[in-house]
């Protein structure tokens, strides 16, 4: 969890405390890195979210042990939003390349 | 358009939308929970007769003396009574497991020690015994109806529990009591609360002081001997209660357990030696029959329908033909329902009409064959006509009464089709067989192999009517149940409606009002859309059954998503007073946002603590939490945890306080009697608790007694006396100006509405706290600190909320603080079933059984975190910063009540209108699903506790609103003649 969201995070921004607040509170992402930060990390959140409504489920498959269903759910997110995140980079780089022509 | 509703059409609205949902709620209760289905009137000798011919019944035999009927019933019946005498031994909570073991297992090691006689027997082949499975709800009364009608009562049973009444229906004891026979009844009062006036002797108990687990069985012991040795009895009934008390207050594995059951133990050698071993003669014999009503969970209680809730027993002690095998007379099964037709078939009385359990085949093995074919055929008889009467069409036509005409070949067959098919087809296999069986037997061939197809035949009738019988969810009135629904549906609208209309109107006012204010709030912000998130995700879990057993996961989830969403906004505001610039305002700003955060912080902390201290629900509950971690840990530690847990709670209670500026000797006083009711409190817990013998006596009682009037009285004296106090401060000084100046009248309302708040946060201080240390006297030792951290949690938001200011919407915040004490009500340890239910903090400071006080006792109990939720409301108005909605009006009382009131009333109301609505049609769409009487029945009766919980709070909170305006109009009205 913290591999998908703190850690990128940290790589970029370290210590500056206006970005932190930007991303994760505001989820105003302005720049093309933080895009590919922000949507994967809330991703990852959000998926995780979702991944741990199966397990107070009477199914007794060996799945809904603790950790697994939310560990899927939590990828699957973060992969979604991955690629939500790079065509949002690659629109807006478009958008960016066609406004100086 | 008028926007505005005025106070008093408001609240005519909603008290009528609240009288309509008590309308809806009772005619759907009614509807759903069939009260009775069961016939009225009580088997004669037709029951003796096929059904299926119109015999001539005659009415003289009815009113045959007792004993002519007895012998008229010997001589129809054809089957010679096995016994004269009968010791029903109802041993209340006994799990079969203690004496039968589980699953091919024999019982434990120490527990088979503990009864080495009854064990002996059943080695020995003197005894038979059952797992006798009873049907939910598992608490005694129903539980003995059943027993001895055979019939399987409605769920609102477990209502009626507290408040028996005469039982009037076909049953076992009216039976013997028409052939004249005598009965004697020792121990719990229910008996004679079910059958007033039917025992020619009897000692009644009462099986509400739980605490007690020696007295009542040496009230019961004491006759045994005497009663042993007259023989003007026919049946002779002993109740024991002890060891369910002993479960109640130890759960299964309590130290008690081996003494009682040892004790149990001697009593079954003393009748078993007294009266079955002497008489080798066949007068006069008696049978011993050991039963228990339902079994209990690991903790002791009882209600549910778990395993171990079901799991009773029924032992056959003194039966003529011997079972060999150890394993033979300990691993069979039967239902609680079978023992009624049993007994009758073996005393020669009809069967009860409403039975619908099958004889036990093994306890008729020393008749004839001839003889069992025949008990068979009475209970299938009696079966078939309970069946005629629940399925109209079941006339099973062509059947001929005098010979039976069908030949062999065409009997047998496969029955399938609809449900009066199939139970015809079953039961003419069956007598038909019968009939071969019987020519047959005249020429003597075949016969063994005959006989056992016949038999097979007639339990297959048996087992499958009895099913039927027993699952079919009986007939519901559709027109009261559509009409129920319709009118909680509409109430439900118009609380909701209600509160668009307020929340459209606080809107306008807001923007009339904060125009200069940013424009963000117009938007529609992440924590308002999770709070209507939250009650669509409530209503879907509801349908699934496993969600509403586990209900506890999604209160906690959704709960600390919310208050996650909201320190996320929290931690927003604080990013927009860094980025601009150095101004005061901006450091203020800040500074409220840091104490937000870290107030929700504390909040979320004390939740997740709170979430591990139980584990809940139904599946989990084996995995480890720290309630059962303290309790390995030992007594001593739970004391001193329950001694910490008083001092916080005071000291909290006392830095809440402390606050408050206006009038300080006031508050002192109030700081006094909340640190002296604490101490009370302390020395109650010190003294009494922990000791289970020393918990009855005189001085506990007298003491807790003294408590309950101390916080009663303190309370509605803060109610009454504070508005009267509290300083109308600015008026003094104003009054001497003139009077019509439109500014002074702003100042003046300004000063009143101060004056109000401080009032209201005095009254809402003393309910939390006085709530407080009352749950802290009455719940379980292992729950005092979750009493603490529930209250840490609703000071916390106090706090978060009183440092907001406008920004945020009234109603996030109330329904913020419902979900709060709804995830709390979890916390504390309750669940959706009704085994969860504390039975023995209900009687603390209760002296002598009242049905109605410790009632009350247990809902204060089991509601105790969403009752101090709704309490808090009251403090909750005193800290919203609602004065700058004054400013523009001209604020009457009226204005000024519906202002303050109506969110923290509403909101509440309205969610729990969804949520109940919600599940009555979830209920509706369950009622053939498997669960519905396990599962979702139980919960729907926390769900209607819930709103009766709700009720009382709203209630608390607008009469305290409404009881406060009018005395500082009053007071205005005073100073303004002056």
């Amino acid at each position: 969890m913290s591999v998908f969201t703190f850690v990128p995070a940290a790589c970029v921004f370290g210590s500056l405390w206006t970005d932190w607040q930007r991303i994760f509170a505001h989820t105003k992402p302005v720049r093309a890195i933080d895009f590919m930060i922000c949507l994967p990390a809330h991703g990852a959140v959000i998926g995780a979210w979702f991944g741990a409504w199966p397990m107070p489920l009477d199914w007794e498959r060996p799945w809904q042990e603790w950790p697994i269903c939310v560990s899927y759910g939590a990828i699957t997110g973060y992969l979604v939003a991955m690629v939500a995140s790079i065509s949002f980079v690659f629109v807006r780089g478009g958008r960016q390349h066609v406004k100086p022509d | 358009m008028s926007s505005s509703i005025t106070c008093s059409r408001l609240t005519i609205y909603s008290i009528a939308a609240i009288l309509l949902q008590i309308t809806g709620l009772s005619l759907f209760v009614l509807g759903f929970f069939p009260f009775k289905p069961p016939l009225s009137g009580v088997s004669g000798p037709e029951s003796f007769r096929s059904p299926l011919c119109g015999s001539v019944e005659d009415r003289n035999e009815r009113a045959l003396p007792p004993d002519q009927l007895r012998s008229l019933y010997q001589e129809i019946s054809s089957i010679p009574r096995s016994f004269d005498r009968l010791i029903l031994m109802v041993i209340d909570g006994l799990p079969a497991e203690f004496v039968l073991g589980k699953d091919d297992q024999p019982a434990s090691k120490d527990l088979m020690e503990a009864m080495p006689y009854t064990q002996s027997l059943l080695t020995n082949g003197m005894a038979i015994g059952y797992h006798a499975k009873a049907a939910p709800p598992t608490v005694t009364m129903p539980r003995l109806k059943a027993m001895v009608s055979g019939a399987i009562g409605g769920f609102l049973d477990v209502a009626f529990n507290f408040n028996t009444q005469a039982f009037l229906d076909d049953n076992l004891l009216g039976q013997f009591l028409s052939i004249g026979w005598k009965m004697v009844m020792h121990g719990d009062e229910t008996w004679l609360k079910l059958f007033p006036g039917l025992f020619t002797r009897h000692d009644g108990v009462s099986s509400f002081y739980v605490k007690d687990t020696v007295g009542v069985d040496h009230n019961v012991s004491r006759h045994l001997r005497d009663e042993l040795n007259r023989d003007d009895w026919n049946i002779l009934i002993l109740h024991y209660l002890g060891l369910d008390h002993v479960g109640h207050i130890g759960g299964r594995n309590s130290f008690l357990m081996a003494p009682k059951l040892t004790e149990m133990d001697e009593v079954i050698k003393m009748i078993h030696l007294s009266t079955i071993e002497p008489q080798e003669n066949d007068q006069g014999r008696t049978l011993l029959m050991v039963v228990s009503d339902h079994g209990m969970t690991e903790n002791g209680n009882h209600g549910g329908s778990s395993f171990e809730e079901t799991d009773s027993l029924a032992l056959f002690i003194g039966l003529r033909a011997n079972v060999s095998d150890y394993a033979l007379a300990t691993h069979n099964t039967a239902y609680q329902v079978d023992i009624a037709p049993t007994l009758a078939l073996l005393y020669g009385v009809p069967i009860p009409k409403n039975n619908v359990g099958v004889l036990i085949e093994e306890i008729f093995d020393s008749l004839t064959d001839d003889q069992k074919l025949r008990a068979l055929e009475l209970n299938s008889w009696q079966l078939l006509r309970l069946l005629q009467t629940q399925l109209p069409g079941l006339s099973c036509g062509n059947f001929s009464c005098d010979g039976f005409s069908y030949d062999h070949s065409s009997g047998i067959n496969t029955c399938s089709g609809s449900v009066e098919n199939l139970h015809c087809c079953l039961f003419f296999n069956a007598a038909v067989l019968h009939n071969s069986w019987k020519s047959n037997n005249v020429s003597r061939s075949n016969c063994r192999d005959d006989y056992s197809s016949t038999v097979a035949a007639y339990y297959d009738f048996l087992r499958t009517a009895s099913e039927w019988l027993s699952h079919k969810a009986t007939d519901k009135p559709v027109d009261l149940l559509a009409f129920g629904v319709t009118a909680m549906l509409l109430s439900c609208l118009i609380l909701l409606s209600l509160l668009f209309l307020l929340c459209k109107e606080a809107y306008l006012k807001e923007k009339q009002c904060l125009s200069e204010l940013n424009t963000s709030m117009h938007n529609w912000h992440l924590d308002e859309t999770f709070i209507l998130v939250v009650i669509i995700i409530l209503v879907i879990s509801m349908g699934s059954s496993s969600m509403v057993e586990e209900e506890q996961y999604i209160w906690h989830f959704v709960t600390s998503t919310l208050y996650l969403v909201l320190l996320r906004k929290a931690i927003q505001f604080l990013q927009a007073g860094m980025v601009q610039s150095k101004l005061n305002v901006i450091k203020e700003n800040n500074r409220r946002s840091y104490f937000q955060i870290s107030s929700i912080i504390v909040l979320l902390i004390s939740r997740r603590i709170l979430r591990g201290w139980h584990q809940g629900g139904v599946n989990w509950t084996h995995l480890p939490d720290i309630s059962n971690w303290l309790e390995q840990a030992g007594s001593d530690h739970i004391k001193s945890i329950q001694l910490v847990s008083g001092i916080l709670l005071i000291s909290l209670s006392l830095f809440a306080l402390s606050p408050l500026r206006s009038k300080r000797k006031f508050v002192l006083v109030l700081g006094f009697i909340c640190f002296a009711s604490g101490l009370l409190v302390l020395i109650h817990i010190m003294k009494f608790q922990g000791h289970i013998f020393a918990a009855s006596n005189y001085g506990a009682i007298l003491m807790a007694q003294i408590i309950y009037a101390v916080l009663g009285i303190s309370t509605t004296g803060t109610l009454i006396v504070s508005p009267w106090l509290m300083p109308v401060r600015i008026s003094e000084t104003c009054s001497s100006n003139i009077m019509s100046n439109s500014v002074t009248t702003d100042i003046q309302n300004k000063s009143v509405l101060a004056g109000l708040r401080d009032s209201a946060y005095v009254i809402g201080w003393a309910y939390m706290s006085c709530c407080c240390l009352l749950q802290l006297l009455l719940q379980q030792p292992i729950n005092s600190m979750p009493i603490v951290l529930l209250f840490v949690q609703i000071l916390a938001s106090m706090l978060y909320y009183s440092s907001g200011g406008p920004h945020r919407k009234q109603w996030v915040e109330v329904a913020a603080l419902y979900y709060l004490g709804m995830a709390g009500h979890f916390g504390l340890g309750n669940s959706n079933s009704l085994a969860t239910i504390d039975v023995a903090g209900a009687y603390i400071g209760v002296s002598s059984h009242s049905t109605l006080l410790s009632g009350i006792l247990m809902f204060i109990i089991t509601f105790a975190s969403p009752i101090l939720a709704l309490f808090s409301m009251v403090m909750y108005i005193s800290l919203k910063d609602t004065s700058y909605l004054v400013i523009a009006q001209n604020a009457d009382s009226g204005y000024l009540l519906k202002m303050m009131v109506s969110f923290p009333c509403l909101v509440p109301l309205g969610l729990n209108s969804i949520l109940l609505t919600a599940y009555t049609i979830i209920l509706l769409l369950m009622r053939n699903h498997l669960f519905v009487w396990s599962v979702f029945s139980p919960k729907y009766l926390y769900v209607c506790a819930t709103t009766a919980c709700v009720y009382l709070g709203v209630t608390v909170v607008a009469a305290t609103g409404s009881y406060t305006c009018l005395v500082f109009a009053l007071r205005k009205k005073l100073q303004r003649s002056i």
